[in-house]
């Protein structure tokens, strides 16, 4: 349900019979940088009164010495068919970035590598055009997820996801600073993403969005609306666009996810693990209602294993690896139970190269310490029954992207933890969901 | 083959010469000589665990896995003890049978659910709820 703006007029003005062409007509009518209304406007004319026939009234009618009375009536309407806005859901992990909503009444979920680098100087615009062009938006990639991406913004140039990877040493995903959820490259994020999912030149998001618990403080929340709220306009692979952003709700990751698999649950005790990237969230709920002393968020996420296996490599074979080989390496193992596995990069050490193998074996040294180490804040935090930590909640979820990592190793201690299905992509969803819920 | 008796676990593990498990394992051996630092624990344990998983997999039963972290070997104990009880005390299958381990992933709710969920947030959050008091709720 949405407000519409009826604006009656009383017209001065003389118009002609071909005017007559509907009884009213919707137009957009900016009414701020960051709201637009339909008005539903039209004109009652000296010779239409009496018969209260309506004439189309438009800007002329303002010209013509129409006098507009506003009223607002509610209208059902498809936010998705006027193009709108779109309830939103975004998840900026220190990983991967995550954005859903619904176009047409569909869900459409993108994920995307959350690094991103500033391009100083056309050195590589210089390349590109002396090799290929491949930032142009027309081709097609079997993976998405490696799709090249550039975004202009203010007057600067930002390279995003797996291109950043490839391209520039000093990109980055901020890992780890807590003033990444407020700045300008995270709203970067958000607008390529978006821009993906939504192929509308203009287009509103009513965003719902997440920070990591240890994060959740009203400055930051506010900090992060000051930097989102507004009209963007920006370029995506050279297309430009146009996003008004309003953020709804900012919720503690991994909260939303119960709205998509917690309902057989909603009205028991019930914990939460969520782990992404950098940050594992701990989190207990009575129904919906979180508990705090029961809530804690630590540092640890998949990226610890990408630390482990740099650390490992480094030392054992003096070989340095690179952000995507590192991303890359994470993926192929984090896959590995899915039917079609993403293949271990080859990483060359001079005379040799590492083997998948031993790859693999690093991969699960790493989850292994990773797990301990989550196993361990979690039974500070829940206590243990019969060997079993948090053995006394029944229900016990887990997602984010350490579901393929941790979960199998986590159940040793936790048997009742259940992994949620498309873990990676829940929180995003979950907070699409909520936001079509609030609007 | 250096030993680090501190950290990893040894075990023998019976090889058939013929296997390709073997020969994979003496490849592997050729090319880790050059290295210094080789780390062979945990090398081999991913090994014989891959092999573990094709035969299980296969359906000839599990076969005996290994690996030289601890947390496997404590498993690999679990179950060898469990195994032994079973045989002693055949009538008494309840209290030796493993604890049914949910593998299972939890799907999504219904579609009618997932939105009466969503509502019932948002109304909790429109109302203060999770200590969101912004100001533009």
């Amino acid at each position: 349900m949405m407000s519409i703006t009826r604006r009656d007029s009383i017209s001065s003005g003389n118009q002609s019979s071909q005017d007559h062409v509907s009884p009213f007509s919707l137009f957009w009518e900016q009414t701020g940088a960051q709201k637009s209304t339909i008005s539903l406007f039209w004109e009652q004319t000296a010779s239409n009164q009496g018969n209260s026939e309506s004439v189309l009234g438009t800007d002329f009618a303002q010209r013509n010495g129409a006098i507009p009375m506003v009223q607002t009536i509610p209208v059902q309407t498809t936010h998705e068919a006027l193009n709108l806005s779109y309830p939103s859901g975004f998840d900026g992990g220190n990983t991967d970035t995550c954005f859903s909503t619904f176009v047409g009444g569909q869900e459409r979920t993108v994920i995307l590598p959350s690094t991103l680098t500033e391009i100083i100087g056309n050195k590589l615009a210089t390349l590109r055009g002396a090799v290929a062009s491949t930032v142009d938006g027309e081709r097609e990639l079997a993976d998405p997820y490696q799709q090249d991406l550039q975004v202009t913004y203010q007057n600067k140039t930002y390279l995003l996801g797996y291109s950043a990877m490839r391209q520039a040493k000093r990109a980055n995903t901020q890992k780890g600073d807590a003033t990444r959820y407020a700045s300008v490259e995270h709203l970067i994020r958000l607008l390529a993403a978006s821009a993906l999912a939504i192929t509308d030149h203009c287009y509103e998001l009513d965003l719902v969005t997440t920070v990591p618990y240890g994060y959740y403080t009203k400055a930051l929340r506010q900090q992060i609306k000051q930097t989102f709220n507004g009209s963007h306009e920006f370029a995506l692979n050279g297309v430009e666009r146009q996003a008004c952003v309003r953020v709804r709700q900012i919720l503690v990751e991994g909260a939303p996810g119960l709205v998509l698999y917690g309902a057989s649950s909603a009205t028991t005790r019930r914990l939460l693990i969520d782990g992404g990237g950098h940050t594992t969230e701990l989190l207990t709920f009575d129904g919906r209602d979180p508990i705090a002393e029961l809530c804690r968020g630590v540092e640890l996420g998949v990226e610890t294993i990408g630390d482990y296996i740099a650390e490992q490599l480094l030392e054992g074979h003096g070989r340095r690896l690179s952000l995507r080989e590192r991303s890359d390496i994470l993926r192929a193992y984090g896959s590995r139970m899915s039917l079609s596995p993403f293949p271990y990069p080859v990483i060359a050490c001079g005379s040799y190269a590492i083997t998948p193998a031993e790859l693999q074996t690093l991969c699960h040294a790493g989850a292994i310490h990773l797990s301990e180490a989550i196993l361990s804040e979690a039974a500070m935090l829940w206590g243990k029954v019969n060997g079993c930590v948090a053995g006394d909640i029944t229900y016990q979820y887990q997602l984010g992207g350490s579901v393929y990592f941790c979960n199998e190793i986590m159940r040793e201690k936790m048997p009742g933890l259940l992994a949620v299905a498309d873990a990676e992509k829940a929180n995003a969803r979950g907070c699409a969901r909520i936001a079509r819920a609030l609007v | 083959m250096p030993r680090n008796l501190d950290e990893n676990i040894y075990l023998s593990v019976p090889i058939r010469k013929d296997s390709s498990l073997l020969a994979h394992l003496k490849d592997e051996a050729q090319r880790a000589r050059g290295h210094k630092r080789i780390q062979m624990g945990p090398y081999v344990s991913s090994l014989l665990e891959e092999r573990d998983h094709q035969l299980y997999g296969e359906g000839e039963g599990q076969a005996l896995w290994f690996s030289s972290h601890p947390a496997s070997l404590a498993q690999l104990i679990e179950v060898a003890v469990q195994k032994a009880i079973a045989s002693i005390l055949p009538s008494l299958p309840l209290l030796t049978a493993p604890v049914q381990l949910l593998h299972e992933r939890v799907e999504e709710s219904s579609e009618a659910a997932i939105e009466q969920e969503a509502a019932a947030l948002a109304a909790s959050l429109k109302n203060g709820g999770w200590g969101c008091d912004d100001e533009d709720q």
